[in-house]
């Protein structure tokens, strides 16, 4: 049972509490107080409810866009050490917003190799395993000149990606997000095409909702020779024709 | 009563977006520190004075609400939680850097952030700016005295002792302007809806 003095000498601190600008001792009978007193706390609760809303007394100004980056790479990368792994050969599902990052800042400001560098190096001294397909990425994505953007299609409709590439050159690097799970025996398939061909590259299984994927395609001739991109869904890998089910389309 | 406008209906809320942050949600995470990443790197740059530590502040407070998303109490409203983050690791931050050379106010009825001020970009500022108005202009009705320690307290990081000390005054005069301003601050923004 708390004395009427002794609540009354809480209440006199509740404020000083609140702004956090009370001397330790003062801040532990708060503490020892609100612990066993509910009206109290309550009243505390509200009064830090009130200190909060001090936040929105400065002026809001918007911080860089590598702010945002370097929290998304440290979220990325947490959950990638702490997810099991999902690798198939024909694909990289290793998902990362270093590169990501690194190709939202090539494309904002062609500032391409520090960035991208340090943030691999970064990732690669974390992750061994992933070294030389960032090696491998990083010697392609270097390369990149021309970004071509598919649209979903479907059930897919939430679906991004964009195609990297270089004229000329027959390498290039597919970055699709969100792209839906499929039924067992179902595969996702990369076709470039032009009028009168169609030429089946990699398939690929999806990775979870939300998540990022790298395809890395190498049709038999030069990106700028073909004229659409697309990712159909297939039910066998060795589809000759893509089927009727397209997820993703795009112009290259 | 004056009630502060909501977003609009098909905006997702600030709550569901807690709540799927929670389940481990990039994407909703993403769209919160779209919402609040000005507000917060305002914050902490009026609280730490310098860009660069007001960057990394912004960094390690939006990953505290990535890692505590789960810990979010569903009755409360999400805005007070995130600054409670923010403004705590403002202040801690401020206090470990205090023996630094570096004064947060230069003359005590001038901060050193109303300055910043200018540089306010318009649009984030739209977002939130009813509720900024609205606890802006609270903060204004109180006796220059009262906000004054209340400000002192809340960006600069300062002990009611730290505050009479400078001022001059007897503590118990800190006390009793902290104490009232407060609590005259609280009722307006129960009077707007803001508080609880
Ligand atoms: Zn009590």
């Amino acid at each position: 049972m708390k004395t009427h003095s002794e609540h009354e000498h809480i209440e006199e601190l509740i404020e000083g509490y609140a702004l956090d600008a009370l001397e330790p001792e003062e801040r532990s009978l708060v503490d020892q107080h609100t612990s066993s007193c509910s009206p109290c706390r309550k009243q505390l609760r509200v009064t830090e409810e009130t200190v909060h809303m001090l936040g929105f007394v400065a002026a809001p100004i918007t911080p860089p866009v590598r702010c945002k980056l370097k929290v998304l790479e440290k979220i990325e990368r947490e959950q990638f050490l702490h997810t099991p792994t999902r690798r198939s050969r024909t694909a990289t599902p290793f998902s990362t917003w270093a590169t990501v990052a690194a190709l939202v800042l090539f494309m904002a400001t062609g500032m391409w190799g520090v960035s991208l560098q340090r943030q691999m190096s970064r990732m690669s001294t974390d992750m061994t395993r992933a070294r030389n397909e960032i090696a491998e990425l990083e010697g392609m994505l270097a390369e990149v000149q021309e970004i071509r953007a598919l649209k979903g299609e479907g059930q897919s409709q939430y679906a991004v990606a964009n195609t990297f590439m270089k004229p000329g050159s027959n390498k290039a690097l597919l970055v699709i997000r969100n792209l839906p799970p499929l039924s067992a025996g179902q595969t996702y398939k990369v076709w470039v095409a032009r009028e009168g061909m169609e030429e089946g590259l990699t398939t690929f299984n999806p990775p979870p909702a939300d998540d990022t994927i790298q395809v890395a395609i190498e049709p038999r001739e030069p990106m700028d020779h073909y004229k659409w991109i697309m990712v159909t869904i297939e039910n066998t890998q060795s589809a000759d024709h893509p089927s009727q089910q397209q997820a993703l389309f795009g112009d290259l | 009563m004056a009630q502060v406008q909501q977003r609009p209906e098909e905006a997702t809320s600030d709550q569901q977006l807690i709540e799927r942050v929670a389940r481990q949600d990039r994407q909703a995470f993403e769209q919160l520190y779209d919402r609040y990443a000005a507000a917060v790197f305002g914050l902490a740059l009026r609280t730490l004075g310098d860009r660069q530590i007001a960057e990394e502040a912004v960094q390690e407070i939006f990953w505290r609400v990535w890692q505590r998303a789960a810990s979010f109490d569903r009755s409360r409203t999400f805005a007070p939680w995130l600054f409670g983050i923010a403004h705590n690791y403002c202040i801690d931050e401020l206090r470990r850097r205090r023996a630094r050379p570096q004064p947060v106010y230069e003359d005590d009825d001038h901060p050193v952030l109303s300055s910043i001020a200018d540089t306010t970009d318009v649009s984030e500022r739209a977002l939130q700016g009813e509720q900024q108005r609205i606890v802006a202009d609270a903060l204004q009705q109180l006796p220059n005295e009262q906000r004054q320690a209340i400000e002192l307290a809340y960006f600069g990081g300062l002990t009611q002792q730290e505050i009479a000390t400078r001022l001059g005054n007897p503590l118990g005069t800190i006390k009793t302007r902290m104490r009232l301003g407060l609590q005259k601050l609280r009722g307006i923004l129960q009077d707007q809806g803001l508080v609880d």
